[in-house]
């Protein structure tokens, strides 16, 4: 008997003794008792003699189940090995109870959705999805959270009576943490963790997936960038700092007052810190420590995980193994073993040990399943960390430990999920959390009109009433629009776009009001101007330029405050321009006393300032001022030169050039056609922006989403080109079908296409079929032959003709001779080859024919023709 | 058109030529809109018009120095001359003229457009040195030569040649002859050429292309090599180890030792002068590793200083400069702030931008003064530590060379040896035929012999003495020479510039007030 070796391994637990005889009673006994006094802890011992009762007999059901015709068999009847493990698993339960009277009973079997008890081992269906999403823990668990609907525990210090089946889970979106669990866990194994699920004890917290204090996970990542200075090493000839003549003793005071202030500021702080701590602290909860809870443990080895670990399904976060949230573990199981933790959890999960090899801290239920694991260490070690290879191992160890009773094949069925399904990944497509001051809504793709997918609303207070900040993020938008974050308070609005935009804009950050200010950013390498900020606020407007071949780092223009005016608006009115400023690169090719640094259009002035580059010798730039003639604007005059127009040069070193004076008067025209084009720019930028506002809300009126062509189920050209594809491809196959050769089809169509035919036909057809084929090929032959002879009979008359006139020949056209005789004789190659071939190949052909011929149908009995297929 | 120079009277290149010239080159022509300014500036001017005038000599052309473009067709010059300062010249049009030989261009490496369409030349020539040539033009000249064509297969970056008009060019041959020869043009005669026609004429010259290709080939190698060898010797000659990396040495002490020479045909003389030539070149070869070894140190040492120097003077500089930029803020606030109230400035705020403007001159001099004193002992150390790598050098040398007088000493009294016993076995009368006649007399008696011996060594010894005393001198002479003008460079000049720039900033900006 197969049971006889799990109770040998525990005959040293087993003190009494027991015969098999009692398994059964002692079911009943303990499903009573589990029944009747559920928050005795320890149970009193049983009297060993009682009437036995038949094994079916159990109490009334607890799950009612409608329907289980809908359900498939393995769902509705135990197999004869479930039965024996479920005896099986009676006798290790009795045995553990007896020895272990203190401890709580054991989550082992279950009844599933049709009432049935099954053990928790074969509840585990490991299934890999063919999501790649899933292949990663935290993506399969952040699934699994997304995918059902949370069920409290009733009541929630006692082990569930049902386990369901994960696909019905699946199907129902909703689930209690065991489901969760179970589920999580099926995902996990299947894509190659060593996971398992673990019964325990959890906070009031934890088990009531409450999330509100735990800070918000989708706080942006403030991208901080570090730049490190790197000191030069100090070199020989380094020279001496210069002596700091500051008072040491001035320092320490100030440093000194400093101290002070941030010490007060970090108490203040600690102070506020605690103060919010005690408001967030939970209330006391009467139930602690016996909250039962189910999670999965991960441990390290497979898929490179470096250390053990749990996963809060409800949550789908990671957590330590040592996290004060879990206070204590019953049991684990995966789909092959099942081990009740021996250690002491007084002090919640802190100083677990995972070794479950251990036999000291893990009981374990199955033999074969400790060799198992032991093997599957070793190879670990000596092989590597690849999943892969670690499953092909798993197999062969099996393999050789079959003799030992082992867990039977899960009950369930596989699981499965339609993309369609996987998409809408919420109950409903849509979900909502709460996290600490933070709601997130969180929707499927395509299932809101506006391609919203997720909805993260940030609050002042714990109640959810004073709304601080919203972010929101987009998928699919025809806009390009990614992500939408709304401050309430200042009252801004930042918007991020994806790049394809006709216009680059990457982001977008503006205000609602008078005092507007709004900054845009573009994807300045797919701009030609290569324009990569512009900021716009009242009275000044700056565009930052990168990559430009004349060195523009940017424009900035400043406006007159416009006079206030009552009654509407007139928008297209251009504000008047007081200066506008450009500032350029460095260009090495220029001497840095002739390279323009900055250049200042001061309208209102009516004068122009230019800033020279400094050069690295020199401690200032070269300046140059220039007023406008008084009649610039008039283009009839002539302007002439006078004196007054450079109203001042400076010049860092008296050795540069100085410019003449036709120089400079050009320079001033130059300036001049220079301002009017800026000035053009800058309204051209203006006129931009006024532009990108009335098309936002445009495209914000119409939002339409965006279909992939790949996605053919919602891309509606794409079904339509796909379908056509199929269709087409269908057409093809049947053509290629009807092409198929009928060998016997000429001769049957000689005889009148008969629909029968005798014996002496079918011989007289097999004949002409095999004498048709030896013909064609001598044909064949024959014709390969004959060109071969033709071939070697041109080329002799040539070689003749060629020794004959050899003497009188130029070199070209013995050139020519020898091209000609080469070709002849790769023709003649060919063509010997090809002879070759067919000799080879007609006698194969024609075995190959013959067994065709014999195989059939047609010219066997009955000597039925079938009609030809179409 | 070339004309005879006599029907007409040559010009001369005077000043108001050149000044008509220059003017009339000026956009605005006779609309003075900016005053006519009373002097010349030579070296400001980029191009320069001087066509049609019967200019016989091209000369007083010198003062352009910045001149890019020169246009001189149309006159009777007969040669070219006078060009060799304008550098920077890459425009050169010399079209209708009446030159006879292409020459004097030497200097003008940046030319990029030749003209000399219509002239009387004959040969391509004298070009060598015009590497950027781009557009070459000599039509209607008196080319008619093959090698011509040839030799402008040198001009990498030539794309243009014009060469109609030549008597070569009416030769059937020459449009193939020249497309083949030259491929690197693609205008010939102003014609795009095409591909195919340059495919077929590349196979016709196929086999004396590739002739010449090979020789051009072998002599870039010669020059290549003659380059390397030519930076060889730079390189030994800076680690003051030149010729030493052979016998030169050893050779160079009996070139002109006519009575040595004598000496060495004595029996046994071979084997002794093979033997003491391999212990020279032996420790000459150490001396001149040493050499290159204590090359590579030093440069090593005055790349550490000139890079930490440099850093300090731009820390210092970029210091500075935030300090300017800083006071020119605060200066634009103070105005702006002044100006809204009243036109002016008041005698307040004059105060303070003075006071403002006194504490930035401090401000600037004191960094300087900082830098200085830091400079000044970073080039003393510097000093110290080169003078004393010089004098290990020179310690180490003059040991070496101490081995070789020892050596030399020993060579000098083995042959004394030899010859006295060759003296006495001539004496004896074994060794009469051995020696050529003039030798002869040498060997007569032991005083002659001996004589001969000392001269040969002096020679010798006076060599090597020479040898020493150049090397130390010209390392002495290199270090004292760096010294001096890092000091004057970096300490006296920098300085002075400086301190410049910082009065003329605070003049300038002092005028801010002055004025009101």
């Amino acid at each position: 008997m197969t049971e006889t070796n799990g109770d040998e391994l525990h005959a040293s637990h087993d003190v009494n003794g027991h015969e098999h005889a009692d398994t059964d009673e002692e079911v009943a006994d303990q499903q009573n008792d589990s029944n009747n006094d559920v928050q005795e802890e320890i149970l009193p011992p049983k009297p060993k003699l009682q009437p036995i009762i038949a094994p079916d007999m159990f109490p009334p059901p607890i799950v009612i189940c409608e329907n289980p015709e809908n359900y498939p068999e393995s769902y509705r009847t135990n197999t004869k090995k479930e039965e024996l493990i479920l005896t099986f698993i009676e006798n290790f339960r009795r045995q553990y109870h007896y020895i272990y009277r203190d401890r709580k009973p054991l989550f082992l079997n279950p009844l599933n959705e049709c009432g049935l008890p099954k053990f928790v081992c074969t509840t585990v269906q490991p299934t890999l999805l063919s999501f790649s999403k899933l292949f990663q823990w935290n993506d399969a668990a952040e699934f699994v959270a997304d995918h059902l609907n949370y069920e409290l525990l009733e009541p929630p210090h006692e082990l569930p009576k049902t386990l369901w089946s994960p696909e019905k889970v699946l199907y129902d979106h909703r689930g209690n943490c065991f489901d969760y669990a179970n589920l999580l866990c099926s995902f996990l194994i299947g894509a190659g963790y060593d996971a398992f699920v673990v019964s325990g004890y959890a906070t009031r917290e934890v088990c009531f997936m409450d999330t509100t204090r735990l800070p918000n996970p989708y706080i942006k990542k403030r991208e901080e960038k570090h730049i490190e200075r790197i000191k030069p090493p100090h070199k020989k000839y380094t020279v001496k700092p210069p002596k700091d003549l500051t008072s040491k003793y001035d320092a320490y005071m100030h440093q000194r007052h400093l101290d002070k202030i941030q010490a007060d500021k970090n108490r203040r702080q600690e102070e506020e810190n605690k103060r919010i701590a005690e408001i967030e602290k939970p209330l006391p909860d009467p139930l602690y420590g016996i909250r039962v809870h189910a999670w999965v443990l991960v441990l390290p080895g497979k898929r490179e995980v470096p250390e053990a670990f749990f996963i809060e399904p409800t949550t789908g976060y990671g957590k330590a193994t040592n996290d004060v949230e879990y206070l204590g573990i019953e049991s684990v199981w995966n789909h092959q073993n099942y081990w009740v933790n021996m250690q002491d959890c007084s002090n919640g999960c802190e100083s677990l040990q995972f070794d479950l090899n251990d036999q000291a801290r893990w009981e374990f239920m199955f033999t074969y399943s400790t060799s198992l694991r032991g093997a599957v260490t070793a190879t670990l070690n000596t092989i590597g960390n690849s999943a892969i290879l670690d499953e092909e191992e798993d197999k062969g160890t099996v393999d050789t430990t079959q003799k030992d009773i082992e867990v039977p094949p899960s009950w369930v069925r596989h699981l499965d999920l339609t993309p369609a399904e996987f998409q809408n990944r919420y109950p409903h497509s849509r979900k909502t959390y709460f996290y600490k001051k933070t709601r997130v809504e969180k929707y499927a793709p395509y299932f809101m009109k506006d391609g919203i997918v997720l909805k993260i609303s940030e609050f002042a207070d714990y109640d959810f009433k004073e709304l601080i900040y919203v972010t929101q993020k987009y998928e699919h938008r025809h806009d390009k629009l990614e992500e939408r974050g709304h401050d309430i308070r200042t009252n801004t609005v930042c918007e991020i776009y994806l790049p394809g935009r006709p216009d680059q804009l990457k982001e977008h950050t503006y205000g609602f009001g008078p005092e507007f200010e709004r900054t845009m950013i573009y994807y300045d390498k797919a701009r030609l101007d290569g324009l990569a900020k512009r900021h716009e606020t009242m009275l000044e407007l700056t565009d930052y330029f990168v990559n430009r071949d004349d060195f523009l780092e940017y424009r900035k223009a400043l406006f007159e405050p416009r006079p206030k005016k009552f009654g509407p608006a007139e928008k297209d009115n251009q504000r008047p321009i007081i200066s506008i400023t450009e500032r350029y690169g460095r260009n090495v090719e220029l001497n840095a006393n002739d390279d323009i640094r900055e250049l200042v259009f001061a309208i209102k002035d009516d004068k122009f300032v230019i800033t020279y580059h400094r050069d690295d010798i020199h401690i200032t730039p070269s300046t140059r001022t220039y007023i406008k003639p008084v009649n610039w604007n008039d283009k009839t005059i002539t302007i002439k030169w006078s004196d007054d127009l450079l109203l001042e040069t400076y010049q860092a070193d008296e050795d540069f050039k100085q410019m003449s004076k036709r120089d400079l008067y050009y320079k001033m025209l130059k300036l001049m056609e220079q301002e009017e084009e800026v000035t053009r720019r800058v309204q051209k930028a203006e006129d931009e922006i006024r532009d990108l506002q009335n098309r936002r809300q445009q495209e914000e009126l119409s939002n339409e989403l965006e279909y992939s062509v790949y996605d053919t189920e919602r891309n509606k050209k794409s079904r339509e080109y796909r379908d056509l594809l199929d269709k087409r491809d269908k057409e093809e196959k049947r053509k290629r079908e009807i092409k198929d050769v009928d060998y016997l089809a000429p001769f049957l169509a000689a005889i009148g296409k008969p629909s029968r035919i005798n014996a002496h036909t079918a011989q007289t057809l097999r004949t002409s079929a095999q004498h048709d084929f030896k013909e064609r090929s001598i044909r064949k032959a024959n014709l390969m032959q004959a060109r071969y002879e033709n071939e070697v009979q041109e080329l002799i008359t040539k070689q003749q003709w060629y020794q004959k006139h050899q003497i009188g020949m130029t070199k070209e056209d013995e050139l020519e001779y020898q091209r000609v005789c080469q070709d002849a004789q790769f023709r003649l190659h060919i063509l010997e080859e090809r002879l070759d071939r067919h000799k080879k190949l007609t006698a194969e052909k024609y075995l190959q024919l013959e067994s065709k011929l014999n195989e059939d149908p047609r010219l066997k009995e009955p000597y039925i023709i079938p009609e030809e297929k179409k | 058109m070339a004309r005879l120079y006599d029907a007409i009277e040559p010009e001369v290149v005077s000043m108001d030529m050149l000044q008509n010239a220059v003017e009339s080159l000026r956009a605005d022509g006779d609309n003075q809109v900016v005053p006519k300014e009373d002097k010349l500036d030579y070296s400001a001017v980029n191009s320069l018009r001087l066509d049609f005038r019967s200019i016989l000599r091209m000369e007083n052309l010198w003062l352009f120095s910045n001149l890019t473009k020169l246009q001189m067709d149309n006159n009777i010059i007969e040669r070219i001359e006078g060009l060799d300062t304008l550098q920077k010249l890459t425009w050169l049009d010399l079209s209708f003229n009446n030159i006879t030989n292409i020459e004097g261009l030497d200097t003008l490496t940046e030319l990029t457009d030749l003209s000399l369409y219509n002239n009387r030349i004959t040969n391509i020539e004298n070009m060598d040195t015009l590497k950027k040539l781009n557009v070459f033009s000599i039509g209607n000249n008196q080319v008619d030569d093959e090698n011509s064509i040839r030799y402008l297969r040198r001009f990498d970056n030539l794309r243009t040649v014009c060469l109609r008009g030549n008597p070569f060019a009416s030769k059937p041959d020459y449009y193939t002859f020249t497309i083949a020869h030259l491929p690197q043009i693609h205008f010939l005669d102003y014609k795009l050429i095409d591909e195919a026609p340059r495919e077929e004429a590349l196979k016709k010259y196929e086999i004396q292309i590739q002739q010449l290709i090979t020789t051009e080939d072998q002599d870039r190698e010669k020059d290549k090599k003659s380059d390397d060898k030519k930076k060889q010797h730079q390189l030994h000659k800076e680690a003051f180890v030149e010729n030493m990396d052979q016998n030169q040495l050893f050779t160079a002490m009996f070139k002109d030792d006519s009575e040595g020479q004598k000496l060495l045909l004595v029996p046994g003389a071979d084997e002794l002068v093979a033997q003491i030539e391999e212990k020279f070149v032996a420790i000459v070869h150490t001396m001149f590793e040493f050499g290159l070894k204590e090359k590579e140190t030093r440069d090593k040492e005055i790349d550490d200083f000139w890079i930490c120097v440099n850093e300090a003077k731009d820390e210092n500089t970029r210091r500075a400069a935030v300090i300017v930029d800083e006071f020119k803020e605060y200066r634009t606030q103070l105005f702006a702030k002044e100006d809204l109230e009243q036109q002016g400035v008041s005698s307040a705020v004059a105060a303070e931008y003075d006071d403002a403007l006194t504490n930035l001159r401090n401000k600037l001099m004191a960094l300087e003064i900082a830098l200085v004193d830091q400079l000044e002992e970073t080039i003393q150390t510097f000093e110290r530590n080169l003078g004393e790598m010089v004098s290990n050098f020179t310690e180490s040398m003059r040991a070496n060379f101490g081995l070789l007088r020892e050596l030399q000493a020993f060579f000098n009294e083995s042959i004394i040896n030899l010859c006295v016993a060759a003296v006495e076995r001539y004496m004896k009368g074994e060794l009469d035929d051995e020696f050529p006649d003039e030798t002869r007399d040498l060997f007569a008696d032991k005083d002659t012999i001996l004589n001969a011996c000392q001269t040969s060594d002096e020679i010798h010894r006076s060599k090597l003495d020479q040898r020493e005393d150049e090397m130390f001198s010209r390392i002495s002479n290199w270090l004292t020479t760096m010294v001096d003008n890092i000091h004057e460079d970096e300490e006296y000049n920098r300085n002075r510039k400086r301190i410049i720039e910082i009065s003329r900033l605070i003049d300038y900006l002092r005028a801010d007030i002055e004025d009101m």
